[in-house]
Formats: structure tokens, sequence, C-alpha cells
């Protein structure tokens, strides 16, 4: 137990000094698109889902922009420089964009 | 030897006593009625027909010489002069008729291609004027044995051996008979006519059973064949019309003066004893209803009686009591079996006849009292259990819900408060409405004890799934009861829970098939749910929101800046045209439909891609030149 105690200060504290500015700034995006989730999760738990299709889409909204962002983190991350060989961050940036737009038409399409 | 010959008389007459009876008798009066309805009839068939009947049973005829006068007739027609000719003759009224009348007969006797039907219309015309020609005998019967080759019809020999009788030639009749008595159809093989009906049946029977008697022969008739054409002859003893009531009269009359008579056995009255009235009365007679000549009334036995449900022999050998006054009807007293109700078959010898005759003994029923028990479906606790004692109702309302059941049980006694079982034993429950009933079978164990379970959540669905008070009655009868009990118990509240109405609503309307256009379909939405309060709405929209802000909050914390931002002009086009976009999407939702949002978006997405290309392209070209 006193090891976890140990870690987390520590991995915190890696965290806010090894990591970029640019992925702390996607993190916080995804923390923010999660905890959306999360509260929708908890309105259709605790009142219902009555216009399922609002839900599903409000909800499917907030899953692919976190795979999303979570995939525009990993293209950005310069650790994984190696895999993305030729793909600059403004490439994965531009493909970000363009799948939201893509994304969001079906999303308002979907909400009725 | 001789003792070998009584074993064997003995056998055959064994054999004989289980030869069928008649179960019925013509009845003479009513065919009496409807000759007398048609005696001045303007028909001359009628006519004819009438008076011969009446003439058959001795009964009186009016004066109706005048109306044989005037009635019409078709003065070719050989047949219905002969009719007008012998209607005549038995009224005694040919002094009213005119000599030309005869005329036809001579040109249908010298008529080359006359019919054996033509002679015999003819002849005896011809003979009702007193005229009978005397024919060369032995040169006639040829002539007509030459025709009867040619046509062989029963109706043509029915004609031939009236012919002979008048002729004389009865010994040809006699060895004919019986061959043509043969040739009689059977039908089921219970009765026996001969092609043509009654008139050709009426015709043959008459006219040989008088040849017979003429010659003072025994009757060609065997025993089988004289209840086979009396049944026959049963069977039409509805004819409504004077020739048919005529023919009947005949035939009957000739079957039943043959020896031995076909004797009919039925009962009379009423079929069953009840302990007040405890005999039968049977009605022992010929075919036309007559006392049947030959009987002795200590011939009248019933041999055996039998309890049809068990198969028990409850009386033998006892002998009936002939009423006195009336020949025909012998009494059975049966104050033996009256005790057991049920239903017994009494075989009855009348000399070498038995019938199977099967009488009622009706009894009294009784039920003292039933138990109405309400307790739950799975048995866990013990039913509550009211009794209502017979003929009252139930005092309270009980009342039973789908997971209860309702248990009724009852014994029902006969009269000496012995257990019994009765063929009919149901409770009915019933609804409010006339139709909305359903009715259960009480079962009995081995106690005779009757016993009905309600499931009331089983029952529902015979009833609807309408809740509400329902009637009980029990019902309790038999085929040998006297006294059928139909008795209401009182009523009872049944509850089939709140969603059954959903599951089962009952199809309601016509079930004939529909021929018009059928109703349009219209696409039902589904029925929106209720929404939640606008606080909770409210609050959720808010929480929703609520995590932009925490994201605006840490990007600050990072010291989140615009410095790098680029001001020139695809930057501030690129911002613009995805925020265009996004704003396009929103009215999107709001308003537009998606073929025009796609208009717009496409030039909007053009610009954003050339101005976001342009954009990134020069970040990526500042960062190298750094």
């Amino acid at each position: 137990m006193s090891s976890l105690t140990s870690v987390i200060p520590k991995l915190y504290q890696e965290y806010t000094t090894r990591t970029p500015k640019k992925l702390k700034i996607i993190d916080a995006y995804l923390l923010y698109i999660f905890l959306t989730a999360v509260i929708q999760f908890v309105y259709c738990c605790l009142v219902g889902t009555f216009p399922f299709n609002s839900f599903l889409s409000g909800f499917i909204s907030t899953v692919s922009s976190f795979v999303l962002g979570v995939c525009l983190r990993l293209q950005v991350n310069p650790e994984n420089k190696n895999e993305f060989q030729g793909l600059s961050a403004e490439r994965g940036f531009a493909d970000f964009i363009f799948a939201h737009l893509v994304l969001h038409i079906v999303v308002i399409n979907f909400i009725g | 030897m001789y003792f070998h010959a009584l074993f064997l008389l003995l056998i055959s007459a064994l054999s004989l006593s289980h030869g069928n009876t008649l179960q019925g008798t013509i009845d003479l009066k009513r065919l009496q009625t409807i000759l007398q309805e048609n005696v001045k009839s303007n028909d001359i068939t009628a006519l004819y027909y009438s008076v011969k009947g009446l003439a058959e049973l001795n009964a009186d005829i009016p004066n109706i010489c005048e109306h044989i006068q005037n009635i019409k007739y078709d003065t070719n027609n050989i047949e219905q002069v002969f009719q007008l000719a012998n209607a005549a003759a038995i009224t005694g009224c040919q002094n009213y008729l005119k000599p030309e009348v005869l005329h036809p007969t001579t040109q249908a006797l010298d008529k080359k291609d006359a019919t054996i039907a033509d002679i015999y219309h003819a002849v005896y015309t011809l003979k009702a004027f007193g005229k009978g020609s005397v024919y060369d005998r032995e040169d006639a019967l040829k002539n007509l044995i030459q025709m009867l080759k040619k046509d062989d019809s029963p109706a043509n020999y029915g004609y031939v051996f009236a012919l002979c009788e008048h002729m004389g030639c009865g010994l040809w009749t006699a060895s004919h008979a019986e061959g043509v008595l043969l040739a009689a159809d059977e039908s089921d093989s219970k009765a026996l006519h001969f092609e043509g009906g009654l008139p050709v049946t009426s015709n043959l029977l008459t006219t040989i059973q008088r040849t017979y008697k003429n010659l003072k022969k025994p009757s060609p008739l065997s025993d089988e064949q004289r209840y086979k054409f009396a049944e026959y002859l049963l069977s039409r003893r509805s004819v409504n019309t004077p020739k048919g009531a005529c023919l009947l009269i005949e035939a009957a009359t000739a079957l039943a003066d043959d020896v031995p008579s076909p004797i009919s056995i039925t009962i009379k009255g009423k079929k069953y004893i009840t302990s007040e009235s405890d005999t039968i009365e049977f009605s022992i007679t010929d075919l036309i209803g007559r006392p049947v000549k030959l009987l002795k009334p200590e011939e009248v036995v019933a041999q055996s009686g039998t309890r049809l449900a068990d198969d028990v022999v409850v009386l033998s050998k006892q002998p009936l009591t002939q009423k006195p006054n009336e020949p025909t009807t012998f009494v059975l007293n049966l104050s033996k079996i009256k005790a057991q109700y049920g239903l017994y078959k009494i075989a009855l010898s009348a000399g070498s006849k038995t019938a199977n005759v099967n009488v009622a003994v009706l009894g009294e029923i009784q039920v003292s009292s039933v138990e109405v028990g309400i307790g739950d479906v799975d048995g866990t606790t013990s039913p509550k259990v009211t009794t209502v004692t017979y003929p009252n109702k139930l005092t309270e309302k009980l009342q039973a819900d789908h997971l209860q059941k309702v248990t009724l049980k009852f014994s029902v006694r006969d009269k000496y408060a012995k257990p019994v079982l009765v063929q009919q034993a149901f409770v009915r429950v019933g609804g409010a409405a006339p139709d909305q009933e359903t009715i259960f079978v009480a079962e009995p164990d081995n106690a005779k004890a009757y016993k009905v379970e309600l499931n009331v959540g089983g029952i529902a669905k015979h009833l609807n799934w309408e809740s509400g008070a329902y009637s009980l009655t029990v019902y309790l009868g038999d085929s040998a009861v006297s006294n059928p009990i139909a008795w209401p118990v009182g009523s009872v509240l049944f509850n089939f829970g709140k969603d059954t109405n959903a599951v089962g609503s009952p199809v309601s309307g016509t079930s004939l098939p529909y021929r018009g256009p059928l109703p349009e379909i219209a696409h039902i939405f589904r029925s929106p749910e209720a929404r939640p309060a606008r606080v909770v709405s409210d609050v959720f929209a808010a929480a929703c929101a609520a995590p932009l802000l925490l994201l605006l909050l840490l990007w600050a914390r990072l010291r989140l800046n615009f410095s790098n931002f680029p001001f020139t002009l695809s930057a501030l086009l690129f911002h613009l045209a995805l925020g265009g976009s996004l704003g396009l999407y929103g009215v999107l939702w709001l308003q537009l439909s998606m073929f025009d949002t796609m208009r717009y978006l496409l030039p909007l997405g053009a610009l954003t891609f050339l101005s976001g290309h342009r954009l990134l392209r020069r970040l990526v070209s500042d960062k190298q030149a750094r």
C-alpha cells in the first residue's frame, strides 16, 4: 500500500515534467471528452434512454471523439516518431479535423 | 330318432326367438282421414284411391254418384278410364256413366303394341261393368308370358298375377310367386321392396296373398320376408296422398292377415319408472295395431332385465299382465328394480318373438352442501373453507386473485343418502354478460366425492381477463335422474391482475369475411415516454457542459497561448471555414435537410481543405526553418 502511495505522486511528477506541452493539451481534451461521456451515461442510467437515437448519437460522438483524440496523440507523440515515418504532426492534425467533420455530420444527422 | 328331431326343433325355436320384432304400427285412423278428405276430389286418381281405400277399411262411403258423373278426365287415357270405372263400381254408380266410356278399352285391346299395364286396365274396366270378356284362357296366358319375356319387371308380374286372378290361372301365379318375391330389392339388409316402390310392392303383396288364399295354400312369404316387407311399409307410414294411403292400407292389411302375422312390440306412454309409478306399459300388436292372433297372454314374458351400466341381471322370466279391456296392452311391474336408478335393458318375448327394450329407472339425487375453499396456488397456506348448505347461497362475498385457486367440493347422494355418481356434474362460472361464461367438469374421486379446482390465473383466458364478480353454479344431471339440480352457490370476486388485460385483450368484431377496401394502414410512431422533469434535464445539460469548463481551466493552467498563431490569410480563412462548417451542422440539426447541407458544405469543405493545407504546410516549413 505504501508503495502505491509513493508511486502515484511519482507518476504524476514524471508526467508533469516529462510530457510535452502539446500532449498535455490533448490529454486535457481527452479528459474532457471522457467526463462528458460518463455524465451522459449516468443520465441514461438514472432517467432512461427515451429519445434513444439522441442518447446514442451523443454517446457515440464522445466515444469516437475520444478515439480520434487518442489517435492524434499517438501521432503527435515524439516517442512514436519511428512508427509514423514521413507523417508529420500537422498531417495528423489535418486528418483529425477531416475525421471530425465526417463524424459529426453523421452524428447531427442521427441526433434527430 | 324322434328325440333327435325334437332336439333340432328346439334349437330352431331358440334361434327363432332372437328374431326381430317391429317397432311400430301403421296408423290406419290417420290414413282413413286422408282418404275421407279426398273422397270428393276433382282429381279422378285421388277419388279412385280414396274410394278403394275406404272400401278396404269397410268404412262408410258417401254417395258420390253425381260427382263421378260430372268429373273431368282424359277419355284417351286408359288408366284414368279404369279408375273412373272402378270408382263407380265400388260405389255402385255404374248406371251414372255412359256406355261410351268403355270405347278406349276396345281400342287398347286391339292395339298391336299394347303394354301389359294397358291390358290390365282395359280388362278390369270391362270387369267393373260386368262385361269381363271370357278369353281363351290358355291362349291369353301364353300371350302374356310372351310379353313378360320382353319386359319382366316386378310391376308387369303384378299386372299378370292380377289378370290371372280374373282369368282363373291362379296356379300359374302360385308357381311363379316365390321367384318374384326373391327378386325383391333389399335395403340396409332390413327392409324389402320391389322396384317401382310402394305401388308395385303393394300390388304384388295383395295379389299374391289373395291368390294363395283362394287356392287355400299357405302363404309363400317366409317369416323373414314378412318382417322385411313390414319394415318397408313402416318406413312409408308417413304418406300423405290418397294413393299412398290406399296402397299402404292394402299392403299392410295383406301382411297383417298373413299367418303368422308380424308382431310389433312398443312401449306405450312413458319409457321410465319413478318411485311413484313403477309400471311400464307395452303394446303388442300386429302391423296395423290389432291384437295378435294366436298369442296367449301368458306367453308375454319379460325374459331378462340387465342394468346397462354394469350388466347385472336384475330380473328374469317375469310375466306381464294384460290390461283389462285393452287386449293389446301389457303391463310390466318393475317395483323390484326401482331402488337403483339407471338404464335397463329388458328382453321381452311375445310367443316366439323377442324384443329388446331400454327403459330408464329414474331416481332422485340430492346434494347437501358444497365446500368453497380459497387458497394459494402453490399450497403454502391452508385454504380458507366456506361451507354452503343446499339450497342456500354464499352469504359473504369471497375474493380470489390470480395467485390463488378456488376449490369446490361436494358429494352427490341418492334418496337413501348413498353416494352416487352422475353422468353430468359441472360448475359454471358466469359473468355479468350472458355470453361470458365458462364451464368446468367436476371429477369424482374414489370416494365418489366431486371436486373442481379453479385456478384463477388459469381460467382468466376463458373470461377475457375481465376481473369482477362471477357467479358459481353447480349443475348435476343424469339421464336416469328425475330431479336434475342447478344450484347457484353465490358469487366470487376474481382479480386477474393488472397487466393481464394487455396480454389477452380479445379480438372483437365479427368474423365475417370483409369484402370492402381495407382501412388505410397508417404508421404509428412510438408514443413518447414520460420525460424527466425540467430541472433534471437542466441539471444534466449543465453537467455535460461542465467538463468544457474544466478543459478551459486545464488549458489555462498549461499556459496555452496563441503566440504562435500566424496571422495570415490562409489561417484566418481556415478557421472561419471550419467554424462555418460546424455552424452549418448546427443549422442542419435545427432545420436543413441533408441534401441542402451537402450543397453548402462542399464549397466550405473545399475552402477548409485548401486553406488548411496551405496553413499546415507553412507551419511545417517554419518548423524546419527553425
